[in-house]
């Protein structure tokens, strides 16, 4: 059963298309939300966080259409990509000010806001002023306000902004962890490097519609009109070319400057892979190192988005 | 002939030596320019000057034409105290092109954190305020003591004598003692005024408020006290006073002007003080 | 020679940024890291000449920086981290005023102004008053403006930030072009150690104001010996079952494949291991170290501030 349901939605500015059509499901997990600038990341995720009313289709989160229901906003948290914090209160007075907003009261609003701050690796009882805080530790507080009320979904926009190497480290174990507990995470991101380390799972989204949806390895598999290029290190490059030709299944072959590597161009990745796998079973080649050149995320991306 | 691709080159040429401070300068006044305030402003200043040759002209008629009579008017000519009038009744046109051309300046570099950009470069910060001031100490001069100057060398050719200069050999002390004194004391306080803030709109909202509320406080408080020694609050009676004191004429208020010219000089070392403390260089690399 | 600090300490009023750094930049690209309050904008500071060091001796370009720093800018070329330009002026004005002011004359700047404007890719869009301007556009424009005296040193703060995934890579392309094929002396500094890796033939990881590790790119990441970082179609489960008979050791990596762990001959093996499980092999090379994790056992291990 999907948590989070969008079916056709679209979102005009007066003449300004900001979504077109946009149709999509998701599941517990993390899925990464990717798109050139201007593409509709922001424009989505203030659809699915009611602050703008889209034009056409229709929302679901968790069952329920988030516009006209703040009450759904206990069980989904959003960390905003802007700046959205007071800068005069400390952390544990702001996420306090934020679930009291939220119904919660007294002691427990404090208490709930202390263990967010905790798992964000912030300190819990640091009293000083948000001013003061570096942009990273602006980032965490920001993430701590979404995760306080353990909600089901999570809206992220890009969280690991600004902080420092070990900030996004620790933020994107985070997330990782979040998914696996069941939660619903849709995470923005521009490092496509790092959105491979917290989820094979991608929504890419370019012109305002969904481009792809799913695991970054199927999509690739789904882009035919790209030949893969392989990088083969081997003992004997011209051996092991002359052997590829024989059994089909390559479109191309290259020599670079390295004298012991091969790039064989394929389309048909199934039936190269197999064989190039029973090859290197059988030895007599000395295959050493296979090498994609294009089928990460980055990859995927570039060749998606035009 | 080799091929050549589109990939950076590098630059084969001598470095100039112009100052820094000209060059920044020149771009800020072509940015002045091009405002729409400043040149209905400039061009307002241009009609004063227009009027005041209209006044040589009659001056230099000759007593028996038809208009001669208009000679006899004690105002038809360009005298000590034509020339004071002439500089002190454009003082609200001299503030307005301080709004115009100064108030947003240093405030816009800081919205937009410009001075990052700028003192990345072989350029410290006197030469930055020295190359903010530029248009305004160009566009005060050109609306006080080159206009002034200007009509008494023509003056001087239209009849061809220096008269004016044995009756009133101060004249051109005068002239450019007090417009010295204004365009200086102006610019330090619209400039450090626009360091103040961030806002552009602001930093004109409070170089309104520096210039006209210590004249109202000081009008208000001489009124109920009657003791001029007020005036000393206020830039405008400040200037009046010196300039009144300058072309020897009867000073407007009961002060002693040298204690008007201090105070003068300490608005403008405080706002030049003010600057230094406000931008500063260590600010260039962000550490947020 | 880029630049050569050494027991260099910066303090401001009381707090210590820096602590008897000594460092040397021949040429080439070199990374600076660091977490954040490492000391990174200290140093920064004190090679553009903004901050006097309370010890220590800095000397960029082969010149020493002292009461003359701001000529010794006319050499640098400097990015900032922070959003920033030049009000009220278009793309090309702005960028020919850096470049007189470092010294180009009126003409050579407003040509080098074009030819640079066009090298970052704003050339279509190069009249336009730069407030205008998007996050990325600004981004490119920064680079700029940082280029056109045609620097010998150029430093880099975060000059990929806000950009999209594209936008990044072409950044990133012509950073790499300045420093491998233009001979410019380049300093990137970075929290996105990925662009780091791309970039940099060198690094220096700064903690708490001093030197926790510094070097060349390829001898600080070495390769873990017989391990293999590996991906398979097919049954990964059996996969890992038939490496585990044969006395091979794996681990999951960030990346969503297998680090294995094999005794001697591991490339056979691991065909072997694929064969019998009827998997094809689809990756395979020799698992090396990243940069983000070098970063993060250094940071681990490394000392801490003085109290």
């Amino acid at each position: 059963m999907p948590t989070l349901e969008v079916q056709d939605v679209s979102l005009w500015y007066g003449e300004v298309i900001g979504l077109s059509g946009a149709s999509f499901t998701l599941e517990p997990g993390v899925t990464g939300l990717l798109g050139p600038n201007g593409a509709g990341k922001s424009t989505l995720l203030k659809i699915l966080t009611a602050q703008i009313r889209p034009s056409r289709g229709a929302v679901r989160i968790l069952g329920t259409d988030p516009w006209g229901n703040p009450d759904l906003f206990r069980r989904v948290g959003y960390c905003p990509e802007t700046d959205s914090i007071y800068p005069e209160l400390s952390a544990p007075e702001f996420i306090a000010s934020m679930l009291r907003l939220s119904g919660l009261v007294g002691v427990d609003a404090s208490r709930k806001a202390e263990e967010a701050l905790e798992r964000v690796g912030l300190e819990p009882k640091l009293r000083k002023p948000m001013a003061a805080f570096s942009k990273g530790m602006r980032q965490r507080a920001k993430l701590a306000q979404a995760l306080a009320l353990a909600p089901e979904v999570l809206l992220l926009d890009e969280p690991l902004n600004g902080m420092d190497p070990i900030g996004r480290r620790e933020t994107m174990d985070l997330v990782v962890e979040l998914g696996r507990e069941g939660h619903t995470v849709l995470v923005s991101s521009h490092i496509l490097h790092e959105v491979e380390q917290m989820t094979p799972h991608i929504l890419l989204l370019h012109q305002g519609r969904v481009l792809a949806h799913g695991e970054v390895h199927e999509i690739r598999d789904l882009i035919e009109d790209r030949a893969r290029r392989v990088r083969l290190r081997c003992r004997e490059p011209h051996r092991l070319a002359a052997r590829l030709m024989e059994l089909g299944a390559v479109s191309g072959m290259r020599f670079t400057d390295e004298p012991d590597v091969l790039v064989v161009e394929t389309a048909h990745a199934d039936v190269f892979f197999a064989k190039m796998t029973q090859l290197g079973y059988e030895g007599s080649l000395g295959i050493e190192e296979v090498q994609p050149l294009d089928d990460d995320l980055q990859s995927v991306f570039e060749y998606l988005v035009r | 002939m080799p091929i050549h691709d589109v990939s950076y080159r590098h630059w084969q040429g001598t470095r100039s030596n112009r100052p820094p401070s000209f060059v920044l300068g020149a771009a800020q006044l072509r940015v002045a320019l091009r405002r729409r305030g400043v040149r209905v402003l400039l061009l307002v200043s241009g009609l004063f000057v227009i009027a005041y040759l209209g006044i040589l002209y009659l001056e230099t008629m000759p007593r028996e034409g038809a208009l001669g009579f208009l000679r006899d008017i004690p105002f038809v000519s360009l005298d000590g105290r034509t020339m004071k009038f002439f500089l002190m009744r454009q003082r609200l046109l001299q503030y307005m092109l301080c709004l115009a051309a100064g108030a947003e300046v240093i405030a816009l570099d800081r919205r937009y954190r410009a001075l990052q950009i700028y003192l990345a470069r072989p350029l410290r910060v006197p030469d930055y305020l020295a190359g903010k001031a530029v248009p305004m100490l160009l566009l005060l001069s050109l609306v006080t003591w080159v206009p002034a100057i200007l009509l008494l060398v023509l003056k001087s050719v239209a009849t061809a004598s220096l008269e004016w200069l044995r009756d009133e050999p101060h004249l051109p002390f005068a002239i450019m003692g007090y417009s010295t004194l204004l365009v200086a004391s102006l610019t330090s306080l619209t400039l450090a005024v626009s360091s103040m803030t961030s806002s552009p709109r602001l930093a004109s909202g409070q170089l309104v408020a520096v210039l006209l509320l210590p004249m109202a406080a000081a009008d208000i408080l001489t009124g109920l006290t009657h003791n001029d020694n007020w005036r000393l609050l206020s830039l405008d009676s400040l200037l009046d006073q010196v300039c009144s004191w300058m072309f020897r004429a009867e000073p407007p208020y009961e002060l002693s002007p040298w204690a008007a010219l201090v105070m003068l000089f300490l608005m403008i070392a405080g706002a030049i003080a003010l600057l230094l403390r406000r931008v500063r260089a260590v600010d260039v690399v962000g550490g947020s | 020679m880029g630049f050569e600090v050494e027991h260099l300490s910066v303090r401001y009023g009381r707090q210590q940024a820096l602590q008897d750094v000594s460092l040397r930049f021949e040429s080439g690209a070199l990374g600076l890291l660091g977490p954040n309050g490492a000391g990174k904008s200290s140093l920064l500071r004190t090679l553009l000449g903004f901050v006097a060091p309370s010890a220590g001796s800095v000397r960029v370009l082969g010149e020493p920086v002292g009461r003359d720093a701001h000529e010794l800018r006319r050499r640098i070329g400097y990015h900032p981290e922070d959003d920033v330009l030049i009000p009220a002026m278009n793309a090309v004005g702005s960028v020919a005023l850096c470049g007189q002011l470092a010294g180009l004359d009126h003409t050579d700047a407003l040509q080098r102004a074009h030819e640079i404007l066009y090298f970052v890719g704003l050339g279509e869009v190069r009249y336009r008053i730069a407030t205008t301007y998007s996050q990325g556009m600004r981004q490119r424009l920064k680079l700029a403006q940082a280029l056109v005296h045609d620097p010998e040193l150029l430093i880099l703060d975060e000059p990929t930030n806000g950009l999209d995934p594209n936008g990044r890579q072409e950044m990133l392309k012509l950073i790499r072009d300045l420093a491998t094929a233009k001979g410019i002396h380049l300093v990137l500094s970075s929290h996105l150690l990925p662009d780091v890796e791309a970039v940099c033939d060198q690094v220096v990881l700064l903690h708490n104001g001093r030197v926790l590790t510094a070097g060349r790119m390829e001898d600080l990441l070495k390769s873990a010996q017989e391990t293999y970082e590996v991906r398979v179609k097919g049954a990964p489960e059996a996969f890992a079952a038939a490496l585990l008979a044969r006395g091979a050791r794996t681990t999951s990596s960030p990346r969503g494949s297998l680090l294995v762990q094999t005794p001697a001959h591991g490339v056979r093996l691991l065909f072997d291991a694929a064969h019998t499980s009827g998997c094809q092999i689809r990756h395979l090379v020799p698992a090396r170290e990243s940069l983000v994790e070098m970063f993060a056992q250094a940071v681990d291990r490394g000392p801490h501030a003085d109290p």
